[in-house]
């Protein structure tokens, strides 16, 4: 049988480098496909040694997007060593950073990202379908992306100090309180932009159903879902528990506290991949594969808790089900977070406890210790170290949201592979809807590869008509 | 009313801080940032003209080179340039001012917070051309 190989490098459009490699049979079928994540950033291996009061700053580097979250996580993980509850507007302050930064990532992966597939045509000009076409032929969209993204950003940057890699998210809480003349300032810029997420929202549930085939088919996969959850099973995005549903929406495991994580999830790795690939831990790796995120998030909670996203929670829920499992609809599900992320800014910035002056508590090394788990834009974060008595890091172990769906993405590959590539009369639209499939789940792959020592590699040697000759397996 | 000069680099990279440097000295009407975004395109729109800074091998250590530059979309869509910036800038806001762009001769892209003392020298000249071309910035 001759193996033709197709190969996607990079996937375009997303954070971090991969590649997709799909496998053609002689009749030009696809018979395999996998996501392969080609960098490694190491972190779990180099904290090593290091004061855990800087893993916050350390770890915030993994990510240029998404750094609050590891802020946050990481933060959280210390407060556990330190053993200590943080002040009530430190927890307030911490959530509100984190808001901005959902509505800043949303708007990048949904605008910069995906809308070019979803506005331009996933067939369109691949020299055009880029945030530049995006630009020329829809600007008005162009500049809302460009106006919520700000709005996020510069939030961050007002409550926090810099936009990129802030130092004010610190173990036992943040640096400094909330003065009130930023407080309303960014209050102030909240009305537009939840105008534009509204707007946004609305413009999509009017396209939405013209993409019935890539909804049937864009991961339309079953699965288990994780996410955080408060005590009466709402969305949290900073903090709470871990809860899981199947495809059914049935509960399958609620109110995991952050520190037993690892009850519910273990990890394997893939071959060609540097992504490890989480796991439920008690239905193993094949039938334990769930997904994480804004289309996770929505799955497993029982609302949002704030009036707009409820409606649209609502509304999103009652057009597709208990368990929406297309994974085209992660795109849906991101942009009523965006307009959530906003409520939750409204309502924090309304309590008066936001401006006390006591936002940090201080205490060394009281637990050998810690996890810390937050919800970051793409899904669960997870930071968990251990120390010596004098605080230095021994081990550390990263959980990272895109790792968690590494399993499910590399089955929506496959699924959208056999679905739209036809080897026979290959066209660049039909490639172009499996790396959509993989932009749906905005992944960051930066973010998520830090699997210490060796990789699992499966180097295959292959002969001029695609026969195998050889391959190895380390 | 006063340019909008954007100095643009990485303040962890040596000389490519000089950007930075040269915006903070600045103060009020400078931005300074790690590097060019396209929600910069709104205020561009806004200015009367717009001078980025940006650290440059090509440019001699301890020299400045200033360049008028216009619209023009790059290909390169990882990274904005201050072309594509006033190309958006013009696109959806409707205007892209005058720009210049300065060069600052840089001698060292290590790891490192500071400038060189050539990189210094080149800031401070292209600190007194901004001031030439546009009046009563305030030094800090």
């Amino acid at each position: 049988m001759i193996v033709k190989t197709l190969k996607i490098d990079p996937v375009t459009r997303i954070e971090g480098h991969a590649r997709v490699t799909i496998q053609l049979d002689d009749a030009g079928h696809v018979s395999d496909a996998q996501l392969h994540v080609t960098q490694v950033r190491g972190f779990e291996k180099f904290t090593e040694g290091r004061p855990f009061y800087e893993m916050p700053s350390i770890t915030a580097r993994i990510c240029g997007i998404c750094p609050v979250s590891h802020l946050l996580a990481s933060a959280k993980a210390c407060d556990a060593i330190m053993a200590v509850q943080i002040p009530e507007t430190a927890a307030l302050l911490r959530e509100l950073l984190h808001c901005a930064q959902f509505v800043q990532s949303h708007a990048l992966s949904f605008f910069h990202l995906s809308a070019p597939d979803l506005l331009l045509g996933m067939d369109s000009d691949p020299a055009r379908r880029n945030v530049l076409g995006l630009v020329e032929q829809h600007p008005e969209r162009a500049r809302d992306g460009i106006a919520l993204r700000k709005f996020g950003q510069q939030a961050i940057e007002w409550l926090a100090g810099e936009r990129i890699h802030p130092s004010w998210t610190v173990p036992g809480g943040v640096n400094a309180p909330l003065s009130a003349e930023v407080r309303d300032r960014i209050r102030a810029e909240l009305p537009a932009a939840k105008t534009i997420a509204r707007r946004t929202l609305a413009f999509f549930k009017g396209i939405v159903d013209q993409f019935a085939e890539e909804i049937a088919n864009f991961g339309n996969i079953s699965t288990l879902y994780a996410g955080l959850v408060d005590a009466t099973g709402g969305l949290q995005l900073y903090d709470g528990k871990l809860r899981f549903r199947d495809a059914q929406g049935n509960l399958v495991a609620d109110q995991i506290r952050p520190r037993d994580y690892a009850q519910s999830i273990a990890e394997t790795t893939l071959p060609n991949s540097y992504l490890k690939a989480p796991y439920y831990r008690p239905l193993g790796v094949s039938a334990g594969v769930y997904r994480v995120g804004p289309l996770a998030r929505l799955n497993v909670a029982d609302r949002c808790g704030t009036p707009e996203a409820d409606a649209e929670f609502a509304e999103f829920h009652q057009r597709y089900g208990p368990a929406v499992e297309s994974a085209f609809h992660y795109h849906y599900a991101r942009l009523i977070e965006a307009l959530y992320a906003l409520e939750r800014m409204e309502i924090l910035l309304a309590d008066p406890a936001i401006l006390d002056k006591h936002v940090r508590a201080h205490a060394g090394v009281n637990a050998l210790e810690g996890v810390g788990i937050a919800e970051a834009p793409r899904g669960v974060l997870i930071h968990h170290y251990k120390v010596d008595e004098q605080g230095a890091i021994r081990w550390a172990n990263l959980i990272v949201a895109t790792g968690h769906n590494n399993l499910a993405m590399n089955r929506s590959v496959r699924q959208a592979s056999e679905h739209f590539i036809d080897g026979n009369r290959l066209q660049e639209g039909m490639l172009n809807r499996v790396s959509a499939v993989v932009r749906a789940y905005d992944p960051c792959l930066s973010c998520s590869t830090h699997a210490a020592g060796l990789p699992d590699i499966h180097i295959r040697l292959l002969a001029p008509g695609g026969a195998l000759l050889d391959e190895l397996r380390q | 009313m006063n340019p909008l000069v954007i100095g643009y680099g990485n303040t962890l990279r040596g000389d490519d801080g000089a950007g930075p440097f040269v915006a903070t000295q600045l103060g009020a009407g400078a931005i300074a940032c790690y590097q060019l975004t396209p929600e910069l395109a709104e205020p561009i729109s806004q200015a009367r003209q717009v001078i980025f800074v940006d650290a440059h091998a090509g440019v001699p250590a301890g020299q400045i080179a200033i360049h008028p530059i216009q619209p023009r979309v790059s290909a390169a869509l990882h990274r904005f340039d201050p072309e594509t910036l006033l190309a958006w800038s013009e696109r959806l806001y409707g205007r892209a001012p005058d720009a210049l762009l300065i060069g600052i001769g840089a001698a060292s892209f290590g790891l490192g917070e500071g400038l060189s003392p050539a990189a210094r020298r080149a800031a401070r000249k292209a600190l007194r051309a901004i001031r030439k071309l546009s009046g009563p910035f305030v030094l800090l």
